[in-house]
């Protein structure tokens, strides 16, 4: 038995607690904060593998019949943030912790970049790149280099949006480095192509109105549980099959949260070591703090313009031709793109959705093309079935982590 | 009515949990155990909107229009010990100025 083949038998849960217990202790988080915090990291990503498999297991005979009924191309299961467990599953995460801290540290000496991202939470997306390179190229190194050039430039594209994220949000001294935020860099010149078309330039909504209108449908498991029915009516069940699968994609859309919550809270004591150890070091520059994209869901046009796309992005789904896969977990994000470009659109909701709307439609394709990628490196980390296709908008259809995927599968 | 310390953000999975446990480990070392902490969404507050014993912590920017007193708390993410001490105190402080037994 050789150490490769303990830690192989281990599987994602505990491989998880070990790394986060070892880089807690490093990092001085204290034993027990990093063993409690281990131990919920652990119990987060198998609670995880739980909700994805029961998704998995309920929604895809739906989605399969609803696509053989109609002839359509819309296989493609939607496990939103299950996608994260390639992050926490894959050899290269501590790897990929560790590199990205240096590389950081490196460029804010040299004052090249402003963003301190010792978010070792938030660094989850780079992490997925790594997975998918590591699996097409076989090569662990390849996959932990992708890992950090998609997080470096994460911390350029934060950067880049700090000031009008600061400014909108009221809230100094932060940077937003998530994979979302580089939706902000193209927000701004579109709000500018936005301004010169006559009628539309007009164009706005009062948020207020827009969140009572919807009321309880803004509502993430109200609204799950809806597609859940309208999927099971396209998939021809019976009454019983159809109020049961709205039910099913109601647990999905509500449990995969709290699982991915307990994940967080296990890594959370760790990140914050992380955290205080390295900002003693640039006490005295002028730096920008990293924050998860979360910071930035305050302003009521936000949820405003969410609770409009939910249906919408269905829509588009539905009639997008050639696209496979019809946004269900993936809907969950939704709101943090409208909190990445709100700034640059001031708030206006009618030009949030219409520009989000827009986004989706290469994201859509993106996520259909990656999906047998996303599928097979699920399924080598325990985290799905290699016969189910399944992918996400985060991080399946992410148009820079598709890009440096593309890339580096030059080398497999 | 028990005393409540509400942090909110967008997801209520990550800033506003770690905004939670950092408020927990600070009013501890204070001494004081009668406050629950928790954490929550955006989307999932309005049910609590009008609580009475609540003071909120916004991570996101705050909502005037909620009704609680309210705090800006991305001190507990990017902040200097020092500033987090003195945001605790000053929440608890206005806790005890609004504090009504119920």
């Amino acid at each position: 038995m050789n150490i490769a083949s303990i830690l192989g038998s281990l599987g994602g849960p505990v491989l998880v607690a070990i790394v986060l217990f070892v880089l807690g202790i490093v990092f001085r988080a204290g034993f027990s904060k990093s063993l409690r915090g281990s131990i919920y990291a652990g119990i987060g990503l198998a609670a995880l593998f739980v909700i994805v498999n029961n998704a998995t297991a309920t929604l895809t005979p739906a989605i399969q019949a609803f696509a053989e009924r109609f002839d359509t191309n819309l296989v493609v299961t939607d496990v939103g943030w299950a996608s994260a467990g390639i992050a926490f599953t894959w050899p290269g995460l501590a790897f990929v912790i560790m590199a990205t801290l240096v590389v950081n540290v490196i460029l804010l000496t040299f004052k090249l970049t402003k963003t301190m991202w010792t978010d070792i939470w938030s660094i989850w997306h780079g992490q997925v790149v790594g997975g998918f390179v590591w699996y097409l190229t076989d090569n662990v190194i390849l996959g932990v280099i992708a890992a950090v050039i998609f997080l470096t430039i994460g911390s350029w594209v934060g950067d880049f949006t700090a000031k009008k994220y600061q400014e909108f949000n009221g809230m100094p001294g932060i940077s937003v480095p998530c994979a979302v935020s580089f939706l902000g860099v193209f927000a701004g010149p579109v709000n500018k192509v936005f301004d010169i078309i006559p009628g539309f330039n007009k164009l706005n909504a009062s948020p207020q109105n827009i969140r009572k209108t919807f009321g309880i449908f803004g509502e993430l498991g109200v609204m799950g549980t809806v597609i859940g029915i309208v999927i099971g009516l396209l998939a021809g069940y019976d009454y019983a099959g159809v109020l049961n699968l709205g039910i099913q994609v109601g647990v999905l859309m509500i449990f995969l949260s709290k699982t991915v919550s307990v994940l967080c809270e296990g890594v959370i004591p760790i990140a914050n070591a992380v955290n205080e150890l390295v900002s003693e070091k640039f006490e005295d520059r002028e730096i920008y703090v990293a924050v998860d994209c979360a910071a930035l869901l305050g302003h009521p046009s936000v949820m405003a313009s969410a609770v409009i796309i939910y249906p919408l992005a269905v829509i588009l789904a539905i009639f997008l031709p050639g696209n496979g896969i019809i946004p269900i977990a993936s809907l969950a994000l939704i709101p943090y793109w409208c909190g990445a470009v709100a700034p640059y659109f001031k708030g206006n909701v009618v030009r949030i959705v219409t520009f989000t709307l827009l986004w989706m439609i290469p994201v859509m394709y993106i996520a259909t093309h990656m999906a047998p990628l996303h599928t097979d490196v699920m399924a080598e980390l325990g985290l799905g079935d290699p016969d189910a296709l399944s992918s996400s908008f985060d991080m399946g259809g992410d148009v820079l982590g598709f890009i440096i995927t593309k890339i580096f599968s030059l080398f497999s | 009515m028990n005393k409540l310390i509400l942090c909110v953000c967008g997801g209520g999975i990550n800033t506003s949990a770690n905004a939670k446990i950092t408020i927990q480990d600070y009013i501890e070392d204070m001494g004081i155990y009668d406050i629950e902490v928790r954490h929550a969404m955006i989307g999932d507050i309005e049910t609590l909107n009008g609580r009475k014993n609540m003071v909120v912590v916004w991570m996101t920017q705050k909502n005037e229009e909620y009704n609680a007193p309210g705090f800006q708390g991305i001190t507990y993410l990017i902040g200097t010990k020092k500033k987090k001490a003195a945001l605790t105190k000053e929440i608890i402080e206005k806790m005890d100025e609004i504090y009504v037994e119920l």
